[in-house]
């Protein structure tokens, strides 16, 4: 019973606090955007710039970027090209649309208002 | 020895069979993996565990199968709303020069009857044995269409009066949109 009880603790004390996966996904297209707003990109840099910003806590199935990427195409949200890299790999780099920059704004606005609605009741909690 | 060549062959082979059929999306991955398990190697990994973390970090073949699925039903749909939309039009079109033309109507419904009765539901039929779940099904859905539709064509040939041709018109639109409504529920239900 006592190492049950140690093991819950260290496990809440030392595991990476992970982000639910209805979040993960919910937030998969508003940062894809956001990401192609700075310039074009690839599958692969796209994955590791959100696993650099996020600290390795949104951690997506990298495979599964590439359907919301192609579900974003046919959307008409953004563009996408084959190209060489400089290391001679061919890579298709994706850029946004006029349409997914649109999007983006809506997007940011909705995630703004969630956010400031979460940060008032929150600062209500500690009064 | 780990043969890295190989062993993406066979990883490639194995999304092929799970379903992932388009080359574009499975070029992409291959790129992905390839560029995984040379970030793996250089962090320390030896070839073999750093191709097979990377092939887990992508994903099982069948989830991504479902994934690319609803980016074609995105597809699909917009093809639908495309297709209602020509459909309306097209009926539309055809009773405005009915009526504007009655007088020159046999001539019109030659057009029509060539339209109508081969062009088009064959146009709505080859979709159909493209999509259909239920083969045989889609199929008497088509023939009946295509016989109804010849039938209608014939009224509009043989007939002198312009009220005949134009209801002769528009029962022949009613049964393309119903072919093509048919045909959508199929590509639907099918992806």
């Amino acid at each position: 019973m006592t190492i049950f009880l140690l093991d819950i603790h260290i496990k809440s004390m030392y595991r990476v606090p992970m982000i639910r996966k209805e979040l993960v996904a919910a937030s998969a297209e508003p940062l894809i955007l956001s990401l192609l707003a700075k310039g074009e990109s690839y599958g692969y840099a796209i994955i590791q710039e959100v696993k650099a910003r996020s600290d390795g806590k949104l951690n997506w199935t990298d495979g599964m970027l590439y359907p919301v990427l192609h579900r974003m195409e046919h959307r008409g949200l953004i563009k996408s090209r084959w190209a060489e890299s400089e290391t001679g790999r061919k890579r298709k780099y994706y850029s946004l649309k006029k349409d997914g920059k649109t999007a983006m704004a809506k997007h940011h606005e909705q995630w703004s208002l969630v956010h400031s609605v979460l940060a008032g009741l929150k600062k209500e909690q500690y009064v | 020895m780990f043969d890295l060549e190989q062993s993406i062959a066979d990883w490639r082979k194995q999304m092929l069979a799970a379903g992932i059929k388009s080359p574009v999306p499975l070029d992409e991955l291959e790129i992905h993996l390839r560029e995984e398990s040379e970030r793996r190697i250089q962090s320390g990994l030896s070839a073999q565990p750093a191709f097979e973390s990377a092939v887990q970090q992508i994903g099982q073949a069948n989830s991504l199968k479902m994934e690319f699925a609803k980016a074609d039903r995105t597809k699909t749909v917009a093809l639908r709303g495309l297709k209602t939309l020509f459909a309306v039009v097209f009926l539309a079109s055809i009773v405005a020069l009915n009526i504007y033309l009655a007088s020159e109507l046999k001539a019109i419904c030659l057009i029509d009857l060539g339209l109508l009765s081969f062009v088009l539901p064959f146009t709505a039929g080859s979709q159909i044995s493209k999509n259909a779940a239920d083969s045989k099904r889609q199929s008497r859905i088509v023939w009946t269409g295509e016989l109804l539709i010849g039938l209608c064509g014939f009224l509009i040939n043989f007939s002198s009066h312009p009220v005949f041709g134009l209801a002769a018109a528009i029962v022949s639109c009613i049964v393309f949109t119903w072919i093509l409504r048919q045909q959508t529920r199929a590509t639907v239900a099918h992806s």
